[in-house]
C-alpha cells in the first residue's frame, strides 16, 4: 500500500517506526539476510578504504541499474488487474506502477551513463553507492506488503540512517 | 650447474602456485558483490512472490519472461565472449556457485509452501540470473575498462 511519498511530519515517525519495525519482526529471516547483503560490502569498503577496489566506479552504476530494471519489473505488475501480468490491464494511474516505471527509467540513465563515463566522480558516488542501491530493494520490498503504508515520512527513516553510514564511509574514506 | 638451475626453477614454480593461491582466496570486492547479489536477489524474489501468490497472481507469465530473459543473457554473453575465447569466464568459480546456489535453494525450501514449486524455481533461476550478471560485469567488463583506462594513461606518458 503505499501513500503520498512527499509528505513528512514529526507525528507520523511513532506510527512509520512502529510499521517497520513490525514489518521487520514479521519477516526476520529474509530482511536479515538483505541487511547482511548490504552489510558485507558495507564492512568490506569500511575495513579496505583505502585499496581501489572498495572505490566506487562506473561498473557500481551499471550494477546498481541492472537491479533496479529487476526491481522494476517485479514491482510493476503488483497492482495490476487481470493477475495474469497482461500488458492492456497495466494501470498507469496506480502509484506503483509509476514507481515502477520511474526506477525502469533511471536504471536505463544509469546503464547509459556508466557506459557514457560523462559523470564526474562526486555524481557517480552518489548514484552508484550500495547504501541507494538497498533504499531502492528496501522500499520496493515493503511495497509488496499490503498491510505496510509506505509514504514520506517512512522513506525519511530509512534514508537517514543509510545517508549517515554513506557519509560515515566517505569520511574515512577521505581522511584515511 | 643444471641441479641448481633445476633447484631455482622448482623453487620459482612452488613460488608461482603459492601466489596464485594466495590470489585465488583473496576475498575481493567481486567475490562479495557476487554473494550479496545472490542474497538480494534471492530476498527480493521471495518477498515477490509470497506477495503474488497471496494476492491471487499466477506466477507462469513472469517465469517464462525471467526464462526468456535468462535465455538471452546467456546467449548474448557467449556471443561476446566467443570471438575472445573466454566461454569459460561466463559462470563464477564452481566453489562460489556452490555457495550461491546452496543458499539460494535452502531459503526457497524454508518458504516452499509459501511460494510454491514454481515459486522455488523461479527463486533459483532469479538470482542466478542476478549474480551472473555481476559477475559478468566484474569479471569481464571492470577488466576491458581498466585495461582501457590503462592504456590511455600509458598514452598519456609517451605523449
Amino acid at each position: 500500500m503505499m501513500e503520498n511519498l512527499f509528505s513528512f511530519s514529526f507525528s507520523a515517525i511513532p506510527v512509520a517506526l512502529g510499521s517497520i519495525g513490525r514489518f521487520i519482526v514479521e519477516n526476520t529471516l529474509l530482511c536479515g539476510v538483505l541487511f547482511i547483503s548490504y552489510g558485507l560490502m558495507y564492512i568490506y569498503s569500511f575495513i579496505n578504504n583505502q585499496s581501489a577496489d572498495s572505490e566506487v566506479y562506473e561498473i557500481d552504476l551499471l550494477s546498481s541499474g541492472l537491479s533496479t530494471i529487476m526491481i522494476a519489473m517485479l514491482l510493476i505488475g503488483i497492482d495490476e488487474s487481470s493477475k495474469g501480468f497482461n500488458l492492456a490491464n497495466f494501470d498507469i494511474s496506480e502509484p506503483t506502477t509509476q514507481i515502477a516505471l520511474f526506477l525502469l527509467v533511471y536504471a536505463f540513465v544509469m546503464i547509459a551513463l556508466a557506459f557514457i563515463k560523462v559523470l564526474p566522480q562526486f555524481l557517480v558516488v552518489v548514484f552508484g553507492n550500495s547504501e541507494l542501491d538497498f533504499f531502492i530493494n528496501f522500499t520496493a520490498i515493503l511495497l509488496t506488503d499490503t498491510s505496510v503504508a509506505v509514504n514520506g515520512t517512512m522513506l525519511v527513516l530509512i534514508a537517514v540512517p543509510l545517508l549517515t553510514m554513506l557519509v560515515v564511509q566517505r569520511l574515512r574514506r577521505a581522511m584515511g | 650447474m643444471k641441479k641448481s638451475v633445476s633447484k631455482k626453477g622448482r623453487k620459482d614454480k612452488i613460488r608461482n602456485i603459492k601466489q596464485k593461491n594466495a590470489k585465488s582466496y583473496t576475498l575481493r570486492k567481486y567475490h562479495l558483490n557476487v554473494i550479496s547479489a545472490n542474497l538480494f536477489a534471492m530476498t527480493l524474489a521471495i518477498f515477490f512472490i509470497r506477495s503474488y501468490v497471496s494476492r491471487g497472481f499466477s506466477i507462469w507469465p513472469v517465469f517464462l519472461g525471467l526464462c526468456a530473459i535468462t535465455a538471452v543473457f546467456i546467449l548474448l554473453v557467449v556471443l561476446v565472449l566467443k570471438p575472445r575465447g573466454k566461454v569459460k569466464t561466463l559462470f563464477p568459480h564452481r566453489n562460489l556457485l556452490i555457495i550461491n546456489f546452496s543458499i539460494s535453494i535452502i531459503m526457497s525450501l524454508i518458504y516452499i509452501r509459501q511460494i510454491g514449486l514454481l515459486g522455488f524455481f523461479f527463486i533459483i533461476i532469479f538470482s542466478f540470473l542476478l549474480f551472473d550478471i555481476e559477475h559478468v560485469i566484474y569479471d569481464n567488463l571492470q577488466k576491458a575498462w581498466a585495461d582501457r583506462r590503462g592504456s590511455k594513461l600509458k598514452g598519456r606518458v609517451k605523449k
